[in-house]
């Protein structure tokens, strides 16, 4: 236990920290000192971080004076965003906002030094030049306004004490100052001079303490020797103080807690807040602090239906209205959100209530209502750090009502702007209750006491870190006032003394350093030079609980491939393309027909393939069913044939154009009916092409029965040839190939299932290929020349000759016979239960979505699957 | 390595004057780290501040090593007895004069490493823009986002979404979505690809798009190659081949045939190389090449030959031209590189543009300005930023060639000395940074370039490299106006001779015979073998009969433990030429128990664990998705089978 009295300040006295948390663990301490002395009850001590003495010396001034008016930071910074975006040079930034940040940076460090923006013998660039017409406007616009900057605001003190007669004050004490600027020295000195007595103390070495050099295989293996050293060293005793210094703590925080969490409370589910850790995280700003979590656990399942039915309906943004029509057109009371859309209506009608501009305290007002409206923060019981959370979004709120100062009227989403930029910036300390194990960045350790103190990620490249001087002050006067990260030497010089520090401030200190990054080789920090490595895990390791249950897991292998057999007269429920999957693969026809695994759809910009495919089947449909035959095409006027075009166009566009009014803009319709327009007269010519027909079905839907399996069949279209014969006809807007209806196993059955079902007499069959390019036309296959343009007689062709039982039948009812028997074997397969992960070839799973069902990656076929995949 | 002098001493001495500039063509094996490290050394030796040296390398992985070989070197000054090996000596000889200049002037690199500005070419960049905020645009730093796929996706998207915009894009917008089947997706994802090598195009389209300009730029291009064509045609045998084309486009013209040599007609000697003669080149290409771009050996009917019929003179002089064809072409075949510009002049495109097709040129173009404005406005509004776009800004920052910005002014240190490694894998983006970093400097001026590459290497065309850039700085000898002197080194110390031979042998028949900066193409410049190297080593070729990647894994199991056999202590590299042929070998060496390093060779993504989780983090994220909750109930915690279903 550190009973450091340095730590406490005496009566009367003040004692300023460099930082929140310095204030706050003295706090701690002398708490602690005054329990085991026995005390129930003790004054309070005055202790205070630097900006709140400040802010309390402000407000003792201003009780005297009302002259100026502080800004708070952010007002500052929306000002400097005003004054750049106005400027000349704002109209090339990508970026004017962000600008602010670094022109304020600037200017706190040329405050800070005492530095004329610029003294006259300064030579300026390009960019110096710039950032020194905002700082005029800046200055200027404070100036007439009466108001005051944060950073200004220490020159305002320091002047009123210089100007002041020497008065009563208590002593004032500084701790963990690494540097005072020559702005706080100043003020200093004029209070001192006014008689108030100044010390500023260090911590007090822990003299003797040599520390250990380690090094990790790369940057997670450092953190986990971390945390379990440090629950090794709590083991030893409980009450044991420790730090972990990590300087890129806010980049890695997920990390870092999972590994912790994992050492020192491994029991722990995650995802259950902070609140009850042995350990504390320093915050950084919390980004987006306020996110909106949803527990409406009762609505999870409708609305999880909602968000399915919103990407079937395929429309990548959508509108308030949009969303409510499609959100109650789900059937049944049970199956809506009905919370959900209550909230939607409630705030699309606020939303219809506001006004265009208003200020900044109005609109606070409607985005809380706003929020109240959507269920935010809703009625469930918040945890610890959920409530701080809350409560920090009200201050942010307030930092956003007191841009009233900078912004008189301003429209939502400007608004809405500035609110999510100053959550953004929000940087909140949740208060956690003192804990052993303190895990902070590099800025929060200065001066802090611990027992144990591990200091990480003291790599070659980070320590000393780069010089990085300001591009807004010409480099000269960086280094002619030592502004910090100037210059190397600078950089150098600092960093030498924060690790003197950090080595005094514990008794035991492990510097540890990655030795990688993913390939690259680092090497330690040559200021490590001095220290020995040596070894600092704990001798056992910790168990592997996650291993442990793995271990004792026994795996048990064995072949899952048999689903039980489909009860009579079953309806599968699934169309023709049962038979395809069950003969590319039998695990996916059961997976997708009796398991019905679909994954929720993509959505994407335009029309997507199954649309494109809805609207020209559909306009084929409509426009067959006018013209009836190939004589009629033939002997209609070209006028006529065009009118009839552009007719089904219009109606079939209509159509989707009503459902998707998002997507079908006026220029998209056009061009899209000037495609189908332009795609659907060369498809004619292919039709003219062909012996004379007469279409008898279009888009003719039947429930069918085949070798005792149902399923539902849509048969594009059916013509009839002059000797009675009929055509069935696929329409396809991709790719398409008679090679899909061969073999033992065929890619795509559906046009042989027709054949073989049809109880006329089939003399073709045929895919309509839709798709342009090569290929454009009829592929397909008939039992004489002539059917089809390009179609030898089948007795002719190649494949004839692989059909087996020709000979005896005609070679075309040979294949018939053969696609029935495929068939039926393909229908016994499926009703037997055959779920046999068996694709056809790795092209088979390129498009398939159930991977992580059928668990192919686990066999051999998988490992082939990912080599055919990437070549 | 032992004491004996390299046969490219000359040049590796020449190469560390640090008074010089240098281009300098090294091969691998040929020790060109050590050379960069010796002249950075050397360099050290002579600047005020370390700073003002920037060596360039291509990874970061690159630049550790480098940097810390010359740490190393640094720290040994004090500690290495002599070494025994020459180049060693002269590096810690080096050393020892950075060390003394580092002590005199109070640098501090031993605890400063850091100064020592080793880094990427895209790390260079953004230091540059950092130090010059408004000069390069950014105002501050956006995040650098490695994988900009989905901000490209974006910006195109926003860009298809102006078809309603009205303003004078939306017409382009349409008309290049009429020309591309109106099918969104596809054209947003070619935009997004676009928008991923816009450093190629940015330039070529941000001022107006004249249709004489670009038809002229056709014109050039092709009769460059008939050029060529006609350059690698022996001159005595013109006549001859216009008589058979002739002869062919007079048949073609009777049997009423259709075929490239029916352009010919008339013909009496070589057409010249002009983009109007365009249509008669190809009928020469199409008469001694197949379609496959092999030599016709016998021509036909089709070809304008026909069959040896009709009466008996006309069969008499059918065969005859059908002689005098092989005879020409025998001769031809001898021609080197002959038979690459004739299959050249096949892909070339027409001299002119269509009214339709310049119609949709000039949407493309337009839209490509529009789409890079979205992208603008993308990186704006989530300040984010891609490598190209901080490139960009490094190179806007530095100014215009007319105009360029005083660096004393605004940069922390001046550059005085550049090293660039892997040099034949410069884009022209950062080329152009180069140019302007080195714009002013004159020889005797106390700057200097030092340029290394292998442009043999650039084959793998990594990030829009274009080794026309390291080609052409060779030609000019200078980049930008800073003039370089080519070095070449020569000397492998990896290989051992026999390698090195069947390298020489084996690369001087796969690289074209000529470089041409215009397409990329590199010649081979053989190496030597260091002439210490221990004699043996060979190339072994094992031939599989088709794709058999069991066998082709067995063979190189075998030769991994015959060579473990031979020498326990050596290492042993497998090299493939994508990830999947190593699928059947890694399972070899396991089962082997060999213990090997492989980096980012089996794919997590498709383990079974892996695919456990994202089942279980797909569930959760989405109630609806079926698929990944019926995967939950399958994996090992869960175990149902098929037949557990309920009924």
């Amino acid at each position: 236990m550190n009973k450091n009295s340095f730590h406490v300040p005496g009566e009367g006295v003040t004692l300023i920290t460099a930082s929140r948390r310095l204030a706050r663990y003295c706090r701690h301490a002398h708490a602690r000192a005054q329990l085991e002395r026995g005390r129930r009850a003790w004054p309070s001590p005055d202790i205070l971080p630097w900006q709140a003495w400040l802010q309390r010396r402000w407000e003792e001034r201003a009780a005297e004076h009302a002259d100026l008016l502080l800004l708070h930071p952010y007002q500052e910074q929306v000002l400097w965003q005003q004054i750049i975006a106005a400027s000349p040079w704002a109209e090339a930034l990508l970026h004017p906002a962000n600008v602010a940040q670094r022109a304020m940076q600037a200017w706190a460090l040329l405050r800070r030094h005492r530095v004329a923006i610029f003294p006259p013998d300064t030579v300026l660039n390009h960019d110096a030049r710039a950032f020194k017409s905002w700082a005029d406007v800046f200055e200027d616009a404070c100036r007439q306004r009466g108001w005051c900057d944060t950073e200004t605001m220490l020159d305002v003190l320091a002047d009123d004490a210089a100007g002041r007669a020497p008065g009563p004050g208590g002593d004032l004490v500084l701790l963990g100052f690494e540097r005072l600027t020559p702005q706080q020295q100043r003020l200093l000195a004029a209070l001192e001079a006014r008689g108030r007595k100044v010390v500023q103390k260090r911590s007090e070495g822990k003299s003797g303490s040599v520390p250990v050099v380690s090094g990790h295989a790369d940057a997670g293996a450092e953190i986990r020797a971390a945390a379990e050293w440090a629950r090794a060293r709590l083991e030893e005793d409980a009450g044991r103080r420790i730090g972990i210094v990590i300087p890129d703590l806010h980049v890695r925080r997920g990390e870092i807690l999972r590994q912790f969490e994992d050492c020192l409370a491994p029991g722990r589910l995650a995802g259950t807040g902070e609140a009850a850790l042995p350990f504390s995280l320093q915050r950084q700003g919390d980004r987006g602090g306020a996110r909106r979590r949803d527990r409406e656990e009762e609505e999870r399942v409708q609305r999880a239906r909602l968000d399915a039915r919103l990407r079937d309906y395929g429309e990548v943004r959508l509108d308030l209205r949009s969303l409510r029509r499609i959100a109650a057109g789900e059937p049944g009371e049970d199956g809506r959100p009905r919370r959900f859309l209550d909230a939607l209506a409630a705030v699309e009608e606020y939303l219809h209530q506001l006004p265009r501009q208003a200020a900044p305290l109005a609109w606070a007002g409607h985005i809380s209502r706003l929020l109240a409206l959507a269920g935010w923060p809703g009625g469930r019981e918040l945890d610890s750090g959920e409530y701080q959370t809350v409560g920090a979004w009200r201050e942010a709120l307030d930092r956003f009502v007191s841009l009233q100062l900078v912004e008189r009227s301003l429209d939502l989403a400007a608004a809405v702007r500035h609110l999510r930029r100053i959550a953004a910036g929000f940087s909140f300390q949740p208060q956690t209750p003192e804990t052993p194990v303190q895990i902070m960045g590099l800025a929060g350790a200065a001066d802090m006491a611990f027992d144990h103190l591990w200091v990480a990620g003291l790599g070659e490249e980070s320590w000393p870190p780069p010089a990085q001087p300001n591009p807004y002050i010409p480099l000269a006067l960086q280094r002619r006032h030592a502004m910090p990260g100037a210059a190397a030497d600078l950089c150098l010089a600092e960093a030498r003394e924060t690790l003197e520090r950090l080595l005094a401030s514990a008794g035991e200190v492990v510097l540890s350093y990655p030795q990688n990054e993913g390939e690259r080789g680092l090497r330690p920090s040559p200021l490590l030079r001095p220290f020995a490595s040596g070894p600092v895990a704990p001798a056992a390791p910790l168990p592997d609980y996650a291993a442990q249950i793995l271990a004792g897991a026994e795996l048990q292998a064995f072949t899952d491939d048999r689903a039980p057999p489909l009860a009579d007269g079953h309806r599968s429920g699934g169309g023709t393309g049962l038979f395809r999957d069950q003969s590319v693969c039998p695990f996916r026809a059961f997976a997708r027909y009796r398991l019905h695994a679909a994954a929720p759809e993509e959505v994407d910009i335009g029309l997507g393939p199954r649309d494109r495919g809805l609207i020209l089947h559909r306009v084929l449909h409509l426009l067959w069913q006018r013209l009836g035959s190939q004589e009629r095409l033939e002997v209609l006027e070209e006028s006529a044939i065009e009118a009839m075009l552009a007719a089904v166009i219009d109606d079939t566009v209509e159509r989707f154009r009503r459902r998707h009014p998002l997507t079908w803009t006026a220029r998209f319709t056009a061009l899209e009916k000037a495609r189908l327009n332009g795609l659907l007269r060369d498809w004619l010519a292919e039709e003219r092409r062909r012996a004379p027909f007469e279409v008898i079905a279009c888009e003719l839907e039947q429930d069918i029965v085949f070798e005792g399996l149902a399923v539902r069949t849509r048969l594009d279209r059916i013509d009839r040839l002059a000797d009675g014969g009929e055509v069935i006809i696929d329409y396809k807007t991709g790719e398409a190939s008679v090679n899909e209806w061969l073999g033992e196993r065929p890619d795509d059955p559906q046009l042989p299932l027709y054949a073989v079902t049809r109880e006329a007499q089939v003399a073709g069959v045929a895919f309509a290929r839709l798709k342009r390019g090569r290929g454009f036309g009829y592929q397909g296959l008939a039992r004489d020349a002539g059917i089809l343009p390009g179609t030898e007689d089948f007795a002719a062709t190649r494949i004839a000759a692989q059909v087996a039982g020709a000979g005896e039948v005609s070679s075309w009812e040979a294949l018939l016979a053969d696609w029935r028997a495929t068939l039926a074997r393909l229908a016994r397969g499926f009703c037997e239960g055959d779920a046999r992960v068996d694709p056809k070839s790795p092209q088979s799973c390129r498009y398939c979505d159930q991977h992580a069902l059928c668990r192919i990656h686990e066999t051999r076929a998988g490992a082939r699957l990912e080599a055919d995949g990437d070549d | 390595m032992t004491d004996r002098p390299v046969a490219d001493l000359e040049q590796r001495r020449a190469a560390i004057r640090p008074d010089g500039s240098f281009l300098v063509q090294a091969p691998a094996g040929s020790g060109k780290t050590e050379l960069l490290i010796q002249r950075y050394l050397q360099l050290l030796a002579v600047v005020e501040e370390p700073e003002e040296i920037v060596a360039i390398t291509f990874t970061r992985k690159a630049a550790g090593e480098m940097r810390g070989r010359i740490l190393t070197a640094l720290e040994r000054v004090d500690t290495a007895a002599a070494p025994a090996d020459e180049a060693a000596r002269q590096t810690l000889a080096l050393a020892a004069a950075a060390m003394a200049r580092n002590r005199e002037r109070g640098w501090q690199l031993e605890d400063s490493p850091g100064r020592l500005r080793i880094q990427t070419i895209d790390s260079l960049c953004g230091a540059l823009t950092r130090q010059m905020p408004v000069l390069s645009r950014f105002g501050a730093q956006p995040e650098i986002v490695e994988d900009p796929g989905e901000l490209y996706r974006q910006a195109a998207a926003d860009t298809l979404a102006e078809l309603e915009g009205g303003a004078g894009w939306s017409e382009a917008i349409a008309v290049l979505l009429g020309h591309l089947d109106n099918d969104l997706p596809r054209v947003r994802d070619m935009l997004a690809e676009m928008l991923a090598r816009r450093d190629q195009w940015l330039r070529h389209v941000a001022g107006e798009i004249r249709r004489d300009a670009l038809e002229a730029a056709l014109r050039h291009a092709i009769s460059a190659t008939l050029e060529a064509v006609r350059g690698a045609l022996p001159p005595d045998c013109g006549i001859e081949l216009a008589a058979l084309l002739d002869y062919a486009a007079a048949n073609l013209a009777r049997d009423g045939r259709e075929a490239p040599a029916g352009a010919c007609r008339g013909l009496t000697d070589l057409p010249p190389a002009e983009a109007a003669a365009l249509a008669q080149w190809r009928g020469v290409a199409a008469l001694l090449l197949k379609s496959d771009g092999e030599w016709r050996q016998a021509p036909n009917a089709r070809d304008g030959f026909p069959a040896a019929g009709g009466g008996k003179a006309e069969a008499e002089t059918r065969r005859a031209m059908k002689d005098r064809f092989k005879g020409l072409s025998v001769r031809l075949q001898e021609e080197e590189g002959l038979q690459l510009r004739l299959q050249a002049v096949r892909r070339l495109p027409p001299a002119a543009y269509t009214d339709a097709e310049w119609q949709v040129v000039q949407a493309l173009c337009e839209m490509l300005k529009l789409a890079y404005a979205q992208l603008r406005l993308l990186f704006s509004e989530r300040n984010q930023i891609d490598f190209t776009g901080v490139a960009q800004a490094a190179v806007q920052a530095l100014g215009g060639e007319d105009r360029p910005t005083d660096l004393a002014l605004s940069l922390d240190y001046r550059i005085r000395h550049i090293l660039v490694d892997e040099f034949q894998d410069i884009s022209i983006n950062q080329y152009n940074l180069l140019e302007r970093l080195t714009a002013g400097w004159s020889p005797g001026d106390g700057h200097s370039l030092f340029l290394v590459g292998d442009p043999m290497q650039s084959i793998y065309r990594f990030r829009e490299a274009e080794v026309g850039l390291y080609l052409n700085t060779l030609d000019r000898q200078r980049l930008g106006q800073a003039p370089v002197t080519p070095l070449n080194i020569t000397v492998n110390f990896r290989s051992r001779a026999a390698i090195v031979d069947w390298v020489n042998r084996t690369f001087a028949r796969v690289l074209p015979a000529f470089p041409d900066p215009g397409r990329g193409a590199v010649n081979y410049t053989p190496a030597e073998a260091f002439q210490d190297q221990p004699p043996g080593g060979e190339v072994t070729l094992h031939p599989l009969i088709g794709r058999d990647d069991e066998r082709e894994a067995a063979i190189v199991l075998e030769q991994i433990r015959a060579a473990r056999e031979a020498d326990p202590n050596g290492t042993i590299a497998v090299l493939v030429r994508s990830r999947p042929h190593l699928q059947a070998v890694v399972p070899r060496l396991k089962q082997a128990g060999l213990r090997f390093r492989a980096v980012e060779i089996e794919p997590l993504g498709t383990q079974p664990p892996i695919q456990d989780l994202m089942a279980l983090t797909r569930a959760l994220h989405h109630f609806a998705d079926r698929i990944a909750w019926l995967a939950i109930l399958r994996a090992p915690w869960c175990g149902l089978c098929l037949s557990d279903r309920p009924p």
